[in-house]
């Protein structure tokens, strides 16, 4: 915590700590809506990317290439909501299944230690998943509308510079990120890569990777 | 806080373990067993324990999906209410269609055997006359020749085996399939009783019995009956058997007039001196228990093998006995008050045949299949018959945990819950325990109990047909575990009240042992050596040897397919799955066929081929092989491609059906070249 109190950090129209949560968001969007709903999710997610990418050119070009695949017609709108199931849903046992405890838990299950770990975390901030108990609260898309969370919360504190206090949510995303977020999805990520049969998938990991890092290197260029 | 939820494991199992979940804030983390119960007394099997890794699995079907095209792995999710007006609405147009309902069919056995899962035939029986599935792929035989014996299927409590002196376990491998009985059984040999295994290979428990009689396959009805010979001409019967017993005379005239020791020595494989010896000591000793096992009876004479086995132990007057009798299990609390419907006049296919039988179906044929507990893509004979069968069909359901072969050739297919997240109410088959099984958590994603969904989809076909199912469209699941239990079950039970079951399982008062005043309910309320009931269903009246069928010149070994101790059938608890059987032979059949332990080999009859492993067991005869069941079925071709279904002799009177003849499997084997391998 001392260290953090040391840092300095950029100004809000640096940090674009918003534009970062609208990326997550919209990728919390694609897997709590599912591959039924590409079509809607995909367009989304190629916005909030061109947004962001304006700040980050390596964002640019994957939203450039993902706007490619998200204009699709319906046959293979159905194609990619098949691949998407395969690879995260099931019902044959999913390539990469989107809850954390999966990838760090001793037995590889849902609603082990972690999903209980990352509960806390929601609770601390008043939080509580509505499906509690159904589905895993380390499930992607709430982890990743968590981190979103946190990150307006940074952006709003920042927005009214309240000194030490703006740092608070800016050190949960830390903390989050570093905790949960970065120690599964590089695993989640790879599996995706090595076995996708439809290049959106590995684009949206890309993505994703690159968008969770963004908030952690503006610390550490700072 | 931790939280404690009583469970019983509803797997088609002996045991049927009382079971203690342990939960934190909603969270599953631990199970035990239930230490108050007197029969699995705390302890779990590794099926039962492995139960967190199957609720929690990521493998688990979340939510309910929809195939595209059967077979092709392309599904989408679906909301319930997409998945259930789908289903409703083709229901209702093949009514319209038909005039009538039995288009529709259940296809329902054991992958869970809670009273509340026969939610699923309610709501078939609430539609109108469907077509079902009747019969069991397990035990019907036995079942029916011990009704034709005692008058109902019925055993005494498991632990008076303990008091044995002489113990024959025929054709039954605890140490692997009823774990809580060994240590009865271990316990009894600790004070000196003798535990003799009868198998056709030396099973894990036959390795742990003091003598293993090895018996050739299909055989073991001969030998009872030559025992029972012996017990005639050693004058070793029981001298009241006059007074409880019908047709004692005519049963002694067939012995003496068709079993000759000498011949069933040739076919059993047994010497006639040790025929003579173990019919000796087992007419000599008091009390003496002989328990069957289910492989047995899976024979085309099957049930004649039980009825022999049962005349044997009457003969020398150990039924009825403490500590003695023929077990093989039971139904009497099973006596579910079920849901009030009425019976429907259904188009009954035997369960054993059902692709064979749906397929000759018409006026109408089958539209719409449900599979519920059932997988039989991995486990039924007539597996072309399946394929055509799935062909025809314009719309199939299942119900299930995961995506089995079955489910892959689904249209629609709905996450069902395990017993931590639905109420329930189980018994055993074996024990008298009933217990009821407590939600511990939520659903796991959109799950929903097979109850619930029978609810949820009456709901939708009165909505789009007012009158078009009669069973309730919601309910309390609790109240209707416990409307289970109907006046019958309580008295029982020992209970004033259903809720009484909920504070801990409970053991019916039933006397320990069966027919212990030789009271039985056949027709003539005796043990009935000539049954009146046999001979109505075609049947001899008196227990025979009928031969099993033999091997032919083409495929000239006999498949059994026994049990593995982490599978109950398709469910597999294996850590590792394989792609691939291993194929036990005799080590001479591997010098025979030029081969080495550990090649691949191929055994194939008419019906199909299967690449397996080879492996040596040593107890094995030359003309047999095994191959235990193991989860391949996601990965290669079930064994189950190879059965044909031949039926068992017996099984229509009170299991509803022929049993399997699974045990009527022949092979040839063949040695393969390096580029026809597989692996």
């Amino acid at each position: 915590m001392t260290e953090v109190l040391r840092i300095d950090l950029p100004n809000e129209s640096v940090a674009h700590f918003k534009e970062i949560a609208s990326v997550l968001l919209a990728l919390s969007r694609v897997f709590s809506h599912g591959g039924e709903s590409l079509d809607k999710t995909l367009p989304m997610m190629v916005k909030t990317c061109h947004q962001l990418g304006e700040y980050y050119p390596e964002l640019l070009s994957m939203s450039a290439e993902l706007e490619n695949h998200s204009l699709l017609n319906e046959i293979e709108q159905q194609q990619l909501c098949f691949e998407f199931n395969r690879l995260f849903i099931g019902p044959t046992p999913p390539i990469a299944p989107p809850y954390e405890s999966v990838y760090l838990s001793q037995d590889q299950l849902v609603m082990q230690e972690q999903t209980v770990k990352v509960r806390s975390l929601y609770q601390d901030e008043n939080l509580m998943v509505i499906s509690q108990g159904k589905n895993p609260d380390d499930f992607m898309a709430t982890e990743l509308e968590f981190a979103a969370y946190l990150l307006r919360n940074a952006d709003k504190e920042a927005m009214q510079n309240k000194g030490l206090n703006r740092l608070k949510y800016y050190e949960l995303y830390t903390e989050f990120s570093q905790e949960h977020l970065r120690k599964w999805l590089p695993k989640f990520v790879e599996r995706v890569h090595q076995k996708a049969n439809h290049p959106v998938f590995p684009m949206l990991m890309d993505v994703l990777l690159c968008t969770i890092e963004l908030p952690l290197q503006q610390r550490r260029n700072v | 806080m931790p939280e404690k939820h009583y469970h019983v494991c509803p797997r088609n199992c002996y045991d049927t373990c009382s079971i203690i979940s342990t939960t934190v804030n909603g969270v599953l983390v631990s199970i035990e067993g239930n230490p108050a119960h007197d029969y699995t007394k705390g302890k779990l099997c590794p099926k039962a324990m492995n139960d967190i890794q199957k609720v929690y699995n990521p493998s688990r079907i979340r939510y309910p999906m929809r195939q595209r095209q059967r077979f092709s792995g392309n599904w989408e999710r679906m909301s319930w209410d997409e998945a259930l007006d789908m289903i409703a609405q083709k229901i209702i147009d093949s009514k319209k269609h038909d005039g009538n309902t039995l288009s529709l069919a259940l296809n329902k056995y054991s992958g869970n055997f809670g009273a509340l899962h026969n939610a699923m035939e309610w709501l078939f029986s609430g539609m109108g006359p469907t077509t079902r599935a009747v019969g069991s792929p397990c035990w019907s035989a036995g079942v029916d020749a011990q009704t034709y014996d005692f008058g109902k299927f019925f055993c005494s409590e498991p632990r008076e085996m303990g008091h044995a002196k002489l113990l024959w376990l025929w054709g039954v491998n605890p140490a692997w399939t009823a774990v809580h009985q060994m240590p009865i059984i271990f316990d009894a040999m600790d004070r000196g009783s003798k535990v003799i295994c009868f198998d056709t290979y030396l099973s894990d428990t036959a390795a742990r019995s003091h003598r293993f009689i090895q018996v050739k396959p299909g055989t073991d009805g001969l030998l009872a009956l030559a025992m029972c010979k012996v017990l005639c001409e050693e004058n070793l019967m029981d001298d009241k058997l006059y007074d409880y017993t019908l047709g004692l005379v005519e049963f002694i005239d067939y012995l003496t007039n068709s079993i000759d020791l000498t011949e069933a020595a040739e076919i059993t494989g047994v010497k006639a001196e040790i025929i003579r010896e173990l019919a000796i000591e087992y007419g000599q000793t008091c009390p003496a228990c002989i328990w069957v096992g289910f492989g047995l009876q899976r024979y085309t004479n099957g049930g004649q093998t039980l009825r022999a086995i049962d005349a044997l132990g009457a003969l020398a007057g150990h039924i009825g006995e403490k500590g003695g009798g023929v077990h093989y299990g039971h139904f009497e609390t099973w006596k579910f008050a079920g849901a009030g419907l009425p019976e429907q006049q259904n188009r009954q296919l035997n369960i054993n045949r059902f692709a064979r039988e749906a397929l000759a179906c018409d006026k109408p044929p089958l539209r719409v299949l449900w599979l519920s507990g059932r997988n039989p893509l991995a486990q039924d004979a007539d597996l072309k018959h399946w394929h055509r069968l799935i062909q025809q069909l314009e719309l199939i359901v299942i119900n299930d945990l995961f995506l089995t072969k079955s489910a892959q050739a689904a249209d629609i297919f709905l996450p069902a819950t395990t017993h931590y997240e639905h109420w329930d109410l189980n018994s055993s088959y074996w024990h008298y325990w009933v217990g009821i099984n407590e939600p511990a958590i939520n659903p796991v994603g959109e799950a929903k109990s097979d109850l619930e969904i029978a609810w949820n989809l009456s709901a939708k076909l009165n909505r789009f047909e007012k009158g078009s199912c009669s069973f309730p469209t919601s309910g309390s699941e609790r109240e209707t575990a416990l409307k289970q239990l109907g006046p019958d079950m309580l008295r029982m039970l020992g209970l004033n009240t259903p809720e009484e079951i909920l504070d801990r399982p409970i053991k019916a008062k039933f006397p320990p042992t069966a027919w212990e005043n030789h009271e039985f309910v056949t027709p003539s309320k005796r043990y009935e050596f000539q049954s009146s009931r046999a001979l109505a269903a075609g049947l001899p009246a008196l227990p025979v040897f009928e031969p099993a069928l033999l091997p032919s010149k083409e495929t000239p070994l006999r498949l059994l397919t026994p049990h593995h101790s982490m599978m109950i059938n398709s469910q597999s608890y294996q850590d590792a799955l394989s792609d691939y059987y291993d194929l036990y032979i005799n080590p001479r059949l591997l010098e025979n066929y030029g081969l080495k332990i550990g090649e691949t080999a191929e055994i194939w009859n008419e019906y199909a081929s299967l690449q397996v492993k080879v492996k040596v067991d040593m107890s094995l005869p030359e003309d047999v092989v095994i191959i235990y069941q193991q989860a391949i079925e996601q990965r290669a071709q079930a064994r189950n491609a190879l059965l044909n279904s031949n039926l068992s002799d017996m099984g229509d009177v009170a299991a509803g059906g022929k049993g399997l003849a699974i045990n009527e499997t022949f092979v040839s084997l063949r040695k393969l070249t390096p580029s026809e391998r597989s692996f």
